[in-house]
């Protein structure tokens, strides 16, 4: 099993920088929930994992899976762990299942082209065993049907069936549920979960939920602006957040049982745009808790397994 | 079971759309019929005067001539007697040449079919062709060669093409035969009408089959090249914007993210959505092909139907211009139905739409 280490981070589009600077660390056979509001960089770093950003892009920083850089290899090396150790599902099943493919052709692909089996019975059993693996009632009956003639959870559950095909060892989710509707929503991510634990493989869950990601996931990143701020295991998190970012994403959570006259709280201000220039703490000019160094200087951090990325966090308030 | 539901399904719809589409041909078919029938009758001159000449010949020779002919009747009357004898397959027989206007036409449509056949083929494997580079070159050099390479093959009139390509490659390098579908030499006897199949299916040494071949196939080069042109450019941007479009689809992403090589994304997961619009416009095509056909046989002498009606119209002959105009209509809500029929079957999206 492989670790996955993301070092310093960071995707330019001409003079857009949507991914400033993101670090961490994914041990094998771990969950990380990777936490932001849109625009905050998760899903191009996501993409960036798979090798799917476009060709425009320029990356820097370093990408190491199991020891390995991705960014040195060669395409064809790219591509054989895409896909096979590394697979991703993305945000809209309805439009992520190709519409002139049957549901049993596009898991058999996987299967013959990723895995190498041979016999097309073998394939299909265990193509009907996958199904059946991420709940799909009857499966032989869904082997033949047509993308448009599932469900939006239906369909979440076949992108999932194909992504484990090919059996990786990390699985991207990128909000994989915001399509749906509530009421499948859950299913969908305890399925993923248990499929974790089953299948004893990685998981990248990239949510803008926090609450979700804190109950599901060992460990949370904290993105904004497309930096990463706090990386720590989810109770720390939810129970003692040390970012005033994070506190502040927290508090903005609506609370059950609040009085009907209470507002929700909210973060003053609005996200910076990828194409700004931030001397400073990325979070400096919406943060409550600032002082004048957060606007002149970026906090350093190393990036270990946990870090928090704040002054305050390191009592050096007062070190200038 | 329920495959077998599905397969019942399709069919029942596209049994449904079938006969909605019977009907619209049957209207389609009235109204050409009707056209056709008038609008030679609207053009000044008709067949007698033109067969007894300018010198002119006694009123009593000339009415006995309408008589026979059956123009002494009431237009009313004479469109009923043609649309009756079309309903039974029977559109009268040719003024000029006495022959039944249905053989006639047969005969010529192979020639004409011969021609276009190629030509649709040539288009649609070179337009899809230039259009998949073009889509994978986008913005670079590759790109804008091909396209502008379709505007320019758009823009071209046939006639001044045609006539180009004949200067060219007949008369300056002597590549390509001038006019005609074979060398005089070789009298192939026509059983399919394809002089390219029947070549092979006559009584002679193998040497002169492949000889006759090789000749009725320079013969075709050329027209077949330029009746292509236009439906090739249309094709070919139709292709191109078409696979764009597809390739920033989500579903190409996922076969991406798969892990499937570039030629199985690209051929197989982007290629097959983005052909449907393009089977449409194939369709359509056939349509500019027919139309296409009569200049360029006039233009090489290829005896096809373009070159008989044109004739036709000259002479006022006007059995085979109500018939023959009435069968080319035939030929193209045909296959546009088949067309259509055809994107059925390759949307399983669209199978289902009409369904409901």
């Amino acid at each position: 099993m492989k670790n996955l280490i993301v070092d310093h981070l960071s995707i330019r589009f001409g003079a857009a920088n949507p991914v400033r600077d993101v670090c961490f660390q994914l041990d094998a056979g771990r969950s990380l929930g990777v936490v932001g509001e849109s625009g905050s960089g998760k899903s191009l770093t996501a993409l960036a994992l798979m090798g799917l950003l476009p060709e425009q892009a320029q990356v820097s920083g370093e990408l190491s899976w199991g020891g390995r850089s991705l960014q040195t290899m060669t395409e064809r090396e790219r591509r054989a762990v895409r896909g096979r150790e590394i697979a991703m599902i993305f945000q809209d099943p309805m439009t992520c299942l190709n519409p002139s493919f049957t549901v049993g052709f596009q898991i058999d692909e996987v299967l013959k082209l990723r895995l190498g089996i041979r016999s097309s019975a073998e394939r299909r059993k265990r193509g009907l065993e996958i199904l059946g693996d991420v709940g799909i009632p009857a499966p032989e009956t869904r082997w033949d049907a047509y993308p448009h003639q599932l469900s939006g959870g239906m369909s979440q559950r076949v992108a999932i069936a194909q992504a484990l095909a090919s059996e990786p060892e990390l699985l991207i989710a990128d909000e994989p549920t915001t399509a749906l509707d509530v009421t499948v929503q859950m299913q969908i991510l305890e399925l993923l979960f248990s499929l974790k634990k089953k299948r004893g493989m990685s998981l990248l869950f990239v949510t803008h939920d926090l609450s979700v990601a804190g109950r599901l996931c060992d460990d949370i990143l904290v993105m904004y602006a497309g930096q990463s701020l706090e990386l720590a295991a989810a109770g720390a998190i939810l129970k003692s957040p040390q970012h005033p970012y994070t506190q502040a994403l927290l508090a903005a959570r609506p609370h059950l049982g609040g009085g009907s006259g209470d507002r929700l709280k909210t973060i003053p201000g609005s996200v910076p745009r990828a194409t700004e220039q931030i001397r400073g703490c990325v979070f400096a000019a919406r943060c409550e808790k600032k002082f004048d160094r957060c606007e002149r200087e970026a906090p350093a951090f190393d990036a270990t397994s946990k870090f928090n990325r704040c002054f305050l966090s390191r009592n050096e308030r007062g070190s200038l | 079971m329920v495959q077998i539901l599905f397969t019942e399904w399709s069919c029942n719809l596209i049994l449904k759309t079938a006969s909605r589409r019977l009907f619209e041909i049957g209207l389609t078919l009235l109204g050409v019929s009707l056209v056709a029938f008038f609008l030679i009758r609207m053009v000044p001159g008709d067949p007698v005067t033109l067969m007894i000449g300018e010198r002119g010949a006694s009123p009593e020779a000339i009415a006995e001539l309408k008589a026979r002919l059956g123009l002494d009747r009431s237009l009313i009357e004479q469109y009923g007697l043609f649309a009756a004898g079309a309903v039974r397959g029977d559109l009268g027989v040719s003024i000029l040449s006495g022959r039944p206007v249905l053989g006639e036409f047969l005969e010529r449509f192979a020639a004409t079919s011969e021609l276009g056949v190629l030509a649709l083929i040539l288009a649609t494997i070179a337009g899809v062709g230039l259009g998949i580079v073009a889509a994978l070159t986008r913005g670079r050099w590759l790109d804008r060669v091909s396209m502008s390479l379709a505007v320019t093959l758009y823009s071209m009139p046939i006639f001044w093409w045609g006539l180009m390509a004949i200067v060219l490659f007949s008369v300056k390098l002597a590549w390509l035969p001038v006019s005609g579908r074979i060398a005089v030499e070789y009298d192939v006897p026509l059983k399919s009408g394809w002089l390219l199949i029947d070549c092979w299916m006559m009584e002679a040494a193998w040497g002169e089959k492949v000889a006759a071949f090789w000749s009725a196939l320079r013969h075709l080069t050329l027209p077949v090249i330029v009746l292509a042109t236009v439906p090739l450019a249309v094709i070919a941007r139709m292709t191109r914007s078409s696979l764009l479009e597809v390739i920033g689809e989500d579903y190409v992403r996922t076969a991406r993210a798969k892990g499937l090589s570039p030629m199985r994304v690209i051929g197989l997961h982007a290629l097959r959505n983005a052909l449907i619009p393009v089977v449409t416009v194939v369709g359509l095509m056939l349509g500019t092909i027919l139309t296409g056909a009569i200049l360029t046989e006039t233009i090489f002498s290829w005896p096809g139907l373009g070159r008989w009606l044109v004739s036709a119209v000259q002479s006022r002959d006007y059995p085979v211009i109500q018939g023959g105009v009435l069968l080319v209509a035939v030929i193209v809500v045909t296959t546009s139905l088949i067309v259509d029929l055809l994107s059925f079957w390759i949307s399983p999206r669209l199978r289902d739409r009409g369904r409901s």
